[in-house]
């Protein structure tokens, strides 16, 4: 062959060794980027699963699951608040909130599943913590789908995560039966490998096998699976590791829990099974503050039918007992059950809200409260009803902004008793010896009488009456109140008026000019145009964007 | 005389926002935001990024026909261009139905089609005459756009939409007809109810807008069935026209510019009072629907409720515009009066930028603002300049 053959020759070689070599490592090609992190390089040792599982704790609902009380009739917020929208009946299908919530919780489910699809793979250094981390997880999704139960009813069952071809993106509701069968079921398998005892040291603040417990208790309960509630509620009450907690003086105990006293770093607190802590200078919120505002509209402020939902010391109602007395303002705080005086501010208390109704000129002291300030001058916080709060409200924290690192409690021991108490009511089971157990503990921590099923008959007062009043006044302020009223089928509690003060105790409430609405039987309404309908407003709408996405979703009734 | 081109080309885009859209990425969750378990400060880390195993580039295949035409001695000029682009396999980030949790960070897909139609026209004449010398251009282009073809989910139904046969992030909300008055509605039991559909959940009162059901018979209006597109922010029938006249060291030019169609609307607190705690009324909102004002041009003031201000027809501007956008008139000194200096050439000049804006868009606001604008965009201001350049040698 002549030269140019040859070299002709030899680049054919070449090239064809080189396509061989190319075919043959193919995925040489195909690399993980050095710069960013993927699922294919994560997910391979105990603290990178540590990590993950601290991201999936960062969503459960911190402060915004009190904000949750604005659904309800305990609070009133000043100005507009998507919650109290809801709360109110008056919001249309595109309610912003109503997406969100959606939205955010099935965000926080597809992280959970993305761990729970991913854990198994990696290695350990303390034997069990693999299991142990994915039953935390597990417990923190049941929360999540706890909510969108609750508010929607029937939702997808989403147990794996989706990539955007899927069928299942499309998929009609799982029936609520079944999510709430599966959740039951994944909370038993939690409990069974989560440690009994109240994490601490470095372990502090996660999940616990009471933790699952008391969520299975909380969601069979809603369900009105009433034996399931009660057998969970009293697996936790066996376990033996919670009481209530107490600082030895009945008078300041149950307020004390909600306060910077009460964190469970602080050791003391043996009555929280779940709490979204936080810590000064790293996480914080503004519930202090908000609570009492010093120089604006306080944002959370009680109602007229909480102020009126407290019994009297000897156990009666106010409509039964001689003891109450709603002469004047200061009056309606004597002689009633101790929370009273320990979740709202009675006449005489130390605040945070600076000048009160008082004239500037004629207060010595603003860090004592003794008249409500219904006018805003940027000098004291104001309240829409006549009361305020003071459960929650850290008073060092309320001065400044999101400076407040006092732990929001998901749930607490309390809340087992009373669902323990309830479900065998609702069974047909309860007796003194059950109510003894549970109901009494709480009214004991506080030295209020005793429930007492013989009293309450001689009384002809409502055994189940009095126990849904006793939740409410327990959790007051804590954000059940709008699941609770809609467990009981009492919706039209929320459609009715919100109102405060009697007017006559206010000269300034009915004066000529004066803007106040004032009601038929002489109280301050501070918020009107509510309206509740049975079966409607039971549940939330499917959101509007989601039906435009998915159509085999349908909706509620009534929307 | 005269030349035809035509040209024809595709390119590629894969510029979409992020490298890797195939993998899941996973980030660090900083200190501020998590559980401080054990009360310790804790780093946590979350997948932020859904892959799509399917993603690949977008092309735009792009077809030009231009004609370029000279008449008596080149004087006077005629271009005109014809034009199709066609962008195939849009990356497009449409919102998925939310069980996919992915929040709102949605994975980029290929969705869609998009196609730029349009036509553009210059005409310019420049002469001389003895020592005066002019030139005088006018230039007008349009173009049509509309998405030609979308995949599932694509749409994104909110107030800006992507639909088949209608241009990208047309505007989209109800018609509104008028503003109610009492004869609208039925006193019972001091409550006013209104005769006419509406939004359920929307507390409706005389002085608040009425939207137009899509058909008469309709008891409500919903979101479903009553939003129609309003309107498009792409503009159309763009024009200017300059020139320029030199006489002698005399020289003088302007430039106007301008926009025969666009639609536009403003939101939030420039446009309307009292939907936040920070929003305050203007002056134009005197003009709001009261019982003695019932011929108003804005619906009656409510507190922080958005059944009056949501999207619709009734808050559509028009975003058309004639504007003289510079105009300058300048001197240069005779070149014997600087002979034998170190001068160059020597010139002075006033111009003035944004002298003149005619347009019906509300009042105050530069119709060329991003739309949607709620009041963050500081006009373009009209500027002054006298000036004096100087050319050393």
């Amino acid at each position: 062959m002549n030269s140019n053959m040859k070299n002709a020759l030899k680049k054919i070689t070449a090239c064809t060794l080189g396509a061989l070599m190319l075919t043959g490592c193919s995925d040489f090609l195909d690399r993980t980027p050095m710069d960013e992190i993927v699922d294919e390089t994560y997910w391979k040792t105990q603290q990178q699963l540590e990590m993950a599982a601290t991201a999936i704790y960062s969503r459960v609902k911190a402060k915004n699951f009190v904000d949750m009380e604005n659904l309800g009739e305990n609070t009133m917020w000043p100005t507009t608040n998507q919650y109290k929208d809801i709360g109110s009946g008056v919001f249309p299908v595109t309610q912003p909130t109503v997406d969100n919530e959606w939205r955010n919780m099935y965000r926080d489910i597809r992280e959970c599943n993305a761990f729970l699809e991913n854990y198994q793979t990696a290695s350990e250094t303390e034997p069990g913590a693999k299991e142990r981390l994915a039953a935390e997880v597990r417990v923190i999704r049941a929360l999540a789908y706890s909510f969108l139960v609750s508010f929607y009813g029937d939702v997808p069952l989403i147990i794996k995560t989706l990539n955007p071809g899927d069928p299942e993106l499309m998929d009609p509701r799982t029936p609520r039966e079944e999510v709430i069968d599966f959740l039951l079921a994944d909370l038993d398998a939690a409990a069974a490998v989560l440690p009994a005892e109240i994490p601490s040291g470095e372990n502090l603040g996660r999940v616990s096998k009471g933790a699952a417990l008391a969520l299975k208790a909380r969601i069979a309960l809603t369900e009105q699976r009433y034996d399931v509630a009660e057998e969970a509620a009293k697996a936790v009450m066996d376990l033996g590791v919670y009481e209530l907690y107490s600082n030895g003086d009945p008078a300041t105990s149950y307020w004390e829990l909600f306060t910077d006293a009460g964190k469970l770093a602080n050791g003391n607190n043996k009555e929280t099974i779940f709490a979204r802590l936080h810590k000064l200078d790293v996480i914080m919120h503004n519930l202090s503050r908000e609570i009492q505002v010093p120089d604006q509209f306080a944002r959370f402020v009680p109602t007229r039918s909480v102020v009126e939902s407290y019994l009297c010391s000897d156990g009666l109602p106010i409509e039964k007992s001689p003891l109450y007395n709603d002469d004047t303002y200061e009056s309606v705080f004597e002689n009633r059950d101790p929370r009273m005086r320990q979740t709202i501010l009675a006449p005489g208390d130390t605040w945070g809200g600076r000048y009160d109704g008082r004239p500037v000129a004629e207060n010595p002291d603003p860090t004592v409260f003794m008249v409500p300030k219904f006018s805003q001058d940027g000098q004291g916080s104001v309240t829409t009803t006549g009361y305020y709060y003071k459960k929650y409200v850290d008073p060092g924290a309320v001065p400044t902004y999101n400076r407040d690192d006092n732990d929001i409690h998901h749930i607490r021991y309390a809340e087992v008793l009373l669902t323990y108490a309830e479900a065998k009511l609702e069974q047909g089971t309860l007796t003194q010896a059950d109510l003894d157990i549970s109901i009494n503990l709480l009214r004991d921590r506080v030295r209020m009488k005793r429930m007492d099923l013989a009293f309450l008959a001689q009384h002809q007062m409502d055994v189940r009456e009095e126990i849904r009043r006793e939740r409410r006044v327990e959790l007051m302020l804590e954000g059940h109140r709008y699941f609770d009223v809609r467990r009981w089928r009492e919706g039209e509690r929320l459609g009715r008026d919100i109102e405060g003060v009697k007017a006559e105790w206010f000269p300034q409430l009915t004066a000529p000019g004066s803007s106040f609405r004032i009601s038929e039987d002489g109280h301050l309404v501070a918020q009107w145009n509510r309206r509740f309908e049975d079966p409607k407003n039971y549940l939330w709408p499917v959101p509007q964007p989601q039906l435009d996405r998915n159509p085999n979703l349908g909706q509620n009734p009534g929307w | 005389m005269g030349k035809l081109r035509v040209s024809y080309g595709t390119q590629g885009n894969d510029k979409v926002g992020r490298d890797f859209p195939y993998m899941p990425i996973l980030s660090p969750v900083q200190m501020n935001g998590n559980n401080p378990i054990g009360d310790q400060p804790r780093v946590g880390f979350r997948q932020t990024f859904i892959p799509n195993q399917y993603v690949t580039w977008e092309s735009a295949e792009k077809f030009n026909v231009g004609l370029d035409l000279a008449f008596l001695r080149n004087r006077l000029t005629v271009t005109g261009e014809y034009y199709i682009n066609t962008t195939k396999d849009i990356l497009l980030n449409p919102p998925l139905p939310d069980v996919i949790g992915v929040g709102t960070g949605y994975p980029a897909q290929n969705s869609g089609e998009v196609q730029n139609k349009g036509w553009e026209l210059v005409v310019g004449w420049q002469d001389q005459v003895g020592d005066f010398q002019y030139r005088a251009t006018a230039n007008l282009s349009d173009v049509r756009n509309k998405v030609t073809k979308l995949e599932n989910y694509a749409t994104n139904l909110g107030d800006r939409v992507r639909l088949e046969g209608h241009p990208l992030d047309a505007f989209y909300g109800f018609i509104a007809e008028r503003i109610a008055q009492y004869d609208d509605f039925d006193l019972v039991d001091g409550n006013y109810i209104p005769k006419f559909p509406y939004q359920s959940g929307d507390i409706v009162g005389p002085g608040d807008l009425i939207y137009r059901p899509s058909s008469p018979d309709d008891t409500e209006i919903t979101v479903g069935k009553d939003r129609h597109i309003l309107g498009s922010d792409i503009p159309r029938y763009t024009y200017g026209f300059r020139g320029d006249l030199a006489w002698k060291g005399i020289d003088f030019s302007f430039f106007i510019q301008g926009v025969g169609k666009a639609d536009g609307f403003l939101t939030g607190s420039a446009r309307h009072p009292f939907i936040n705690n920070s929003a305050m009324p203007q002056e134009i909102h005197l003009d709001r629907w009261t019982p003695e004002n019932p011929d108003a041009s804005y619906p009656r003031f409510v507190y922080m409720r958005t059944h009056n201000t949501r999207l619709s027809s009734y808050w559509i501007e028009d975003a058309s515009y004639l504007r003289l956008k510079n105009i300058q008139l300048g001197y240069s000194l005779p070149k014997r009066w600087l002979e034998g200096s170190k001068l160059g050439k020597v010139r002075v000049y006033a111009s003035a930028d944004n002298l003149f804006t005619k347009t019906d868009f509300f009042y105050g606001y530069d119709p060329e603002v991003p739309t949607g604008n709620s009041g963050g965009y500081y006009p373009q201001v009209k500027t002054f300049v006298f000036g004096i350049n100087v050319n050393l040698q």
